[in-house]
This record gives C-alpha cells, structure tokens and sequence, in this order.
C-alpha cells in the first residue's frame, strides 16, 4: 500500500510539471540575404596605371560605395519596419 | 496538466463540485429533520462546506486557465499576422536592394561605355603618365578603413 502511494504521487509530482504552460515564444526575423552581405573593399591603382584605369577604378569605387550605402540604409528600414511588426504583437 | 483534458471536462468537474457542495451544505442544515439520516448532520455540513470551497476554488481556476488559454490564442493569432507581414517586408526589402543593385550597377557600366568611347580619346599621352604621387594618394584613401581593422584585430 506504502509503495503505491509512493508511486501515485511521484506520478502526480510528475504531472504537476505539466501544469506551466508553454510559454508562447516570439521570435526576431531572419534578414534577407542580399543585405547581409559584406561591403565590397574598394580597388586600388597599380603603378603603371593609365589615366583610363583611374576613372574606371573611380566608377567602380564609387558604385561600390552606392551599393554599400544601399545595403545600409536598406538593413536601417528593415529593423524598423520588423520593429514596429515585433512591437505591435504585445500591444 | 489542464491544458491536455477537455475545457467540458474540467468544467463539468467544477460545477458537479460546486453543486454537490450545495447541496450538502443546504442539506446539513435540514437533514436534522430527515428520518434515518439526522445522526450525520456535522459530516453533512463538514462535506458540504469541503466541497464548496474547493467547489469554489476549481470554479475559479477554472476561469483563470480559460482567461489564460484565451490570451495565448490571442497572441499566438498576432503573431501569425506578425509572421506574414514581416515575410512581406523581407520580400520589399529584398526586392529593393536588388533593383538598387541593378540599377547602380547599369549606371556604372554606362559610364564606363562613355568613358570608352568619348574620354579615352581626348587623353594625351602626357596625361597618361599618371604622377606616383597621385597613385599613392589614391591608394591611400582606398585604404582609410585599414587602421580601423588593425586596431580592431589587436583588442581582439
């Protein structure tokens, strides 16, 4: 009688770890992947350069830097914008 | 361990408690009067009021489980609306930075096709001996960012 007892509330203890509800998780959002990439490093000019290879290594320093800031500014409006998503859920 | 029996179940628990607590109760006041049964007037009102009590109590954590499983379908609903809409702005914003991309990398190579056919023909040669100095300058500023690296792999 003892050792039913015994098993009857270690099984009881045992669902009374049941009575915690889960817990409803919120999760932050994956960023897309385009935007996660790194800044290119920009290109220097070799020492026999032309004049030719300085504008063209200008352009693609400066396209670089237009991609760069596009990522940025985009990674800027996405937090926000997931922000206001995530804040709006607990109000 | 309430969440995996039925809300019926439960309810229909509590309410069978509460009653039966009722009854009893009202019962050990009259069963005095009720032949063959007036002897157990105390344990009729000690049951009684047992049962109503916990009658009672079940009643309200019954209410409170229901207020709390009302609260999480609520939120587990926003977050799924939550879901969809920041799916939809990963696709906005996934969309944008690729037309920029597109757009900045069309740009450039109109430029380099300028570059190609207007420019490079009005360079002298002259002009094409570029001096050390302005390589060095240029190569300089490219670099600008590498102090900052070096600094950050030596706190590292």
């Amino acid at each position: 009688m003892n050792r039913l007892t015994a098993w009857f509330v270690v099984l009881v203890s045992t669902l009374t770890g049941c009575a915690t509800p889960v817990p409803v998780k919120q999760t932050w959002p994956q960023a897309p992947s385009e935007i996660q990439e790194p800044c290119a490093p920009l290109k220097q000019l070799d020492s026999k350069a032309t004049m030719r290879d300085l504008m063209m290594t200008v352009i693609d320093n400066y396209a670089a830097y237009y991609h760069c800031s596009s990522k940025t500014q985009t990674w800027q409006d996405w937090y926000r914008a997931q922000q206001k998503i995530f804040q709006e859920v607990n109000k | 361990m309430l969440q995996f029996l039925p809300d019926s179940l439960i309810l229909w628990f509590c309410n069978i408690l509460l009653l039966l607590g009722l009854v009893l109760t009202v019962l050990g006041f009259f069963v005095h009067k009720i032949p063959f049964l007036y002897q157990y007037q105390l344990p009729f009102k000690i049951a009684g009021v047992v049962l109503l009590v916990a009658g009672v109590y079940f009643r309200g954590g019954y209410a409170v489980e229901m207020v709390w499983r009302e609260r999480v379908t609520e939120l587990e609903k926003n977050l799924d609306v939550a879901r969809q809409e920041s799916a939809k702005v990963n696709t906005v914003f996934k969309d944008r930075v690729i037309y920029r991309d597109k757009v900045i990398r069309e740009q450039g190579q109109t430029l380099v096709e300028y570059v190609d056919r207007e420019v490079v023909r009005t360079i002298t040669p002259e002009c094409n001996n570029l001096p050390m100095e302005l390589i060095e300058v240029h190569n300089r500023a490219a670099k600008l960012n590498e102090a900052v690296q070096q600094l950050e792999s030596k706190t590292k």
